[in-house]
């Protein structure tokens, strides 16, 4: 495999809440069309480091951060922080479909809530497009003018990855999408992931060494907020460099 | 990176402005009411001030005729009317929290809750209709016979109308029940139920627990409450002015008509043709205003404290 | 038995009579209503404006119409300043000034209804030297808005956060997000908030006696003086005459009765919001 080229690098981020620090110095360089696993303990602030990428860290009351986030060379603190989270796309622990809408206009929820209005047949388009890249049209076709919450849960987590990566952003974020999910669904989304990752440069929070070494291209080790390792995953799972990565991997952490 | 700003984007950025902008208008606007509401009444009550002076708090004279005006008959019946109101109706509502929190079963429970939200929706007017024709006539043979059986002539002369203070109160008391009630349940349903379980795993009665455990609990947060509800109480208008009696002076008796802050106003205001007399009357809503200020500040203090408890 | 027991026994049968005690009174005031509130009513009570004076029959259809525009004015005109302020207030949870905003509608909520009608008088009604209904609609506005605004709060609090920040997650900005997903998944229980808050307004009469004013024709401009049923209530209570007094009764009755519609509105638009929660 050869080298992939660099779509996000992060400079010595550093986060806090209130006076807490959580996250310490940590720099990393995501590769481009890959998928990158996040991995560490409960509380080692995988979930505060992907919410620093696309700045939801700092709605949370009290919260603050430091450091530089480079999307593809662009330093994003001088960006509009709306036009970084167009191109950062991200999906959550727990389906979230909006409530208010249908299956339709949550595949669409994006281009709603920032204001752009689409034509008719390119919005059934990208909803199409979309719904099949997450295996969902053939499921769902019948229920597009459904309430989007009607759906199982699997199918939910699959309708907010459509609705996230409809906005074609560079890097889509997942804090543990199928931690609140049955095996089942699972492991239709850890495909999905895969196969995501031609279009898309993915960053996946789990807590799951088995899943991590199944889908991942790279991992990321967090320990007590500091990135501990970071590498190929295969390198990474047989021969970690770092004594606390190894522990962790043989076991020795919750 | 750097992407132009399309024609929607521009338009997203004025819609957040102007959004942006009404909140922090409709939240200045809301605290200047507050400021709003003091100056205007402290301007146009400035021919009282000017006539009487502070003294206008004690003076007890209060005489459109002369224009002579005071306001401590209509203080003295707010306070009188207002925690009559509350010491009849506290032991009630209570009673029915503790009912509501700890006896009823959620069957029984919704249907009351229900019914206390029905009757402190009713309009004032409406109770002040019903204290009028049906309280007002009970009250006044009540006072018949408690002149005779203190064999005082004169309350069987005076009293015969029922329209008075205790007519007040005692529609008051009424009225402030449901409210009273519905806050001091909420104050009771945030107890930890593990609390009133381990009394009860103790061998403590029900009533040991909610007496020992439940109670001294809330203690706070039923101040808050009561406060919140003399508050209620003390600016209680039209029932209240419609079963009073409008008295101008100074009442001797729980029997004797008499005036409350509010009822004055509302008796009295279209009335009033002098510049002193519709002074004196805006002084007097320039009062109440500041002591259901003070109070309801006093009472939210409270309450935050008891939950932060 | 022990003492004990005895006390607990009695206080459990003590607490049960007060809840039985509230439930008696309120049955006995609508009891009241009703019988003397039905007994007067006929269709000329609700079409026609009072008869001249000296004259037996007419009704109170002035008073409703009145009641009607002054408080669907009063809500309109206090609803974008409610609803903004409880954004406000939702949106800056924690923040210093955010408290004094919630803090002063507490406030704003207890002060009696004398003083708005007293504040409407000497601000609008001196100043442009009229009764008005429009007066009495703003006077009514000042109570609606804080209540509207603490609804909206804390309605706005139950939205789920996760449903915000898939939103911002999205690229939305604020504003956006608060009209599409906070407001829009609230919408139930904030329209029931308003129902509720016009259900209050819509029974007020110390507020109308010094702004409205009230009159004895059917009127629809809001610049001159109004009837409304609250304030026909307390007016023919207060008169001498038997007829007069029975009219009180019946204008009493609908009004009751356009109340209660309200809140029952409100109560299942309550029920809605908490199944779609659930
Ligand atoms: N809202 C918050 N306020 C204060 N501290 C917080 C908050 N959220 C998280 N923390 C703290 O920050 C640290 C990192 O939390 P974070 O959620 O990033 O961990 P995580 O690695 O995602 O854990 P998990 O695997 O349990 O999801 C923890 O110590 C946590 O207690
Ligand atoms: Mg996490």
């Amino acid at each position: 495999m050869e080298e992939p080229s660099i779509v996000l690098e992060t400079q010595k981020i550093n986060a806090w809440f209130g006076k807490d620090q959580v996250l310490f110095d940590v720099s990393a360089h995501i590769p481009k069309n890959r998928v990158t696993a996040i991995m560490g303990p409960s509380g080692c602030g995988k979930t505060t480091f992907v919410r620093t990428l696309n700045g939801l860290h700092l709605m949370t009351p009290g919260a603050r951060s430091s450091g530089t986030v480079l999307l593809e060379g662009t330093d994003t603190s001088t960006m509009d922080i709306v036009d970084v989270r167009k191109h950062i796309g991200m999906v959550f622990q727990r389906p979230n479909p909006f409530p208010t809408m249908t299956v339709y206009e949550n595949v669409l929820a994006g281009y709603r809530l920032t204001g752009q209005r689409l034509a008719r047949e390119k919005a059934d388009q990208i909803v199409e497009t979309t719904l099949n890249k997450v295996g969902l049209w053939t499921e769902v076709q019948t229920k597009l003018f459904k309430a989007g919450t009607s759906l199982s849960g699997g199918q939910q987590q699959r309708l907010c990855i459509a609705r996230t990566i409809a906005m074609e952003p560079a890097v889509v974020l997942f804090d543990e999408p199928t931690s609140a999910l049955d095996p089942k669904s699972t492991a239709i989304i850890e495909e999905l992931l895969s196969d995501l990752k031609s279009e898309y440069s993915i960053l996946f929070v789990t807590h799951g060494l088995q899943q991590a070494a199944r889908i991942s291209d790279y991992v990321a080790f967090f320990m007590l907020g500091e990135l501990v390792e970071f590498g190929e995953t295969k390198r990474v799972f047989v021969g970690p460099q770092d004594k606390r990565t190894e522990d962790y991997l043989s076991g020795k952490y919750g | 990176m750097a992407v132009q700003p399309s024609r929607s984007d521009r338009r997203e950025l004025v819609r957040e402005r102007a959004f942006t902008a009404a909140g922090l208008t409709a939240a200045v606007a809301l605290v200047t009411t507050i400021v709003l509401f003091l100056v205007q009444l402290f301007i146009t009550s400035r021919a009282s001030r000017a006539a009487f002076g502070i003294p206008f708090l004690w003076r007890s004279e209060w005489n459109p005729v002369t224009e002579q005006f005071g306001a401590l008959p209509m203080i003295i019946g707010t306070l009188i009317t207002g925690f009559g109101a509350l010491l009849i109706s506290t032991p009630f509502a209570l009673g029915i929290a503790i009912f509501l929190a700890d006896y009823a079963g959620k069957k029984a429970a919704e249907p009351v809750k229900y019914l206390i939200g029905l009757l402190g929706g009713l309009p004032s007017v409406i109770f002040g209709l019903w204290g009028l024709f049906v309280l007002v006539p009970i009250v006044s043979r009540f006072e018949v016979w408690f002149g005779k059986l203190v064999g005082s002539e004169a309350l069987v002369a005076s009293g015969t109308t029922g329209v008075g203070l205790l007519a007040a109160i005692l529609l008051l008391a009424i009225m402030i029940l449901p409210f009273s009630a519905s806050l001091i349940l909420e104050s009771l349903l945030v107890v930890p139920m593990e609390l009133k379980e381990g009394a009860l795993a103790l061998g403590a009665t029900k009533w040991d627990t909610i007496q020992n455990v439940e109670l001294p609990y809330v203690r706070r947060s039923m101040v808050g409450a009561l406060v919140l509800s003399l508050g209620r109480a003390l600016g209680e208008t039209m029932a209240v002015t419609m079963v009073i009696g409008n008295g101008m002076r100074l009442p001797h008796s729980l029997f004797d008509p008499a005036n409350t802050l509010a009822s004055a106003i509302a008796n009295q205001f279209l009335e009033a043709t002098s510049p002193v007399y519709i002074a004196s009357l805006i002084q007097l809503a320039l009062i109440l205003f500041v002591i259901a200020i003070v109070i309801n500040i006093a009472a939210r203090v409270i309450l935050r404290r008891g939950v932060q408890q | 038995m022990t003492a004990r027991k005895l006390k607990n026994s009695l206080m459990g049968f003590l607490v049960a009579a007060s809840a039985g005690l509230l439930i008696a009174v309120l049955a006995v005031i609508v009891w009241h209503i009703f019988i003397s509130g039905v007994r007067y009513l006929n269709w000329d009570f609700f079409t026609k404006a009072p008869a001249p004076f000296g004259e037996s029959g007419g009704g109170v259809f002035n008073a409703i119409v009145g009641t009607f525009l002054i408080t669907l004015v009063a809500a309109a005109i206090g609803t974008p300043f409610g609803m903004f302020a409880g954004i406000y207030v939702a949106e800056h949870r924690g923040q210093r000034f955010a408290d004094i905003v919630r803090l002063c509608a507490d406030a704003l909520q207890g002060i009696p209804s004398i003083v708005i009608g007293i504040f409407g008088y000497t601000f609008l009604v001196a100043r442009f030297r009229s009764y008005s209904a429009l007066s009495a609609s703003v006077a009514l506005a000042f109570m609606f808005v804080p209540t509207t605004a603490r609804v909206t709060e804390e309605v706005l609090n139950l939205v789920p956060s996760g449903l915000k920040e898939a939103a911002y997650a999205l690229g939305a900005r604020r504003s956006s997000v608060v009209w599409n997903v906070s407001i829009k998944t609230a919408a139930a229980g904030i329209t029931s908030g308003l129902l509720t808050s016009m259900a209050r307004i819509a029974g007020e009469t110390a507020p109308l006696l010094f702004t409205a004013f009230g009159s004895r024709y059917i009127e629809w401009n809001m610049l001159r003086p109004m009837s409304a049923l609250p304030l026909q209530i307390y007016i023919y209570a207060s008169s001498p005459y038997p007829a007069l007094q029975q009219q009180a009764w019946s204008a009493a009755f609908v009004l009751v009765l356009l109340i209660l519609l309200l809140q029952f509105g409100a109560k299942h638009l309550i029920a809605r919001v908490l199944r779609v929660k659930a």
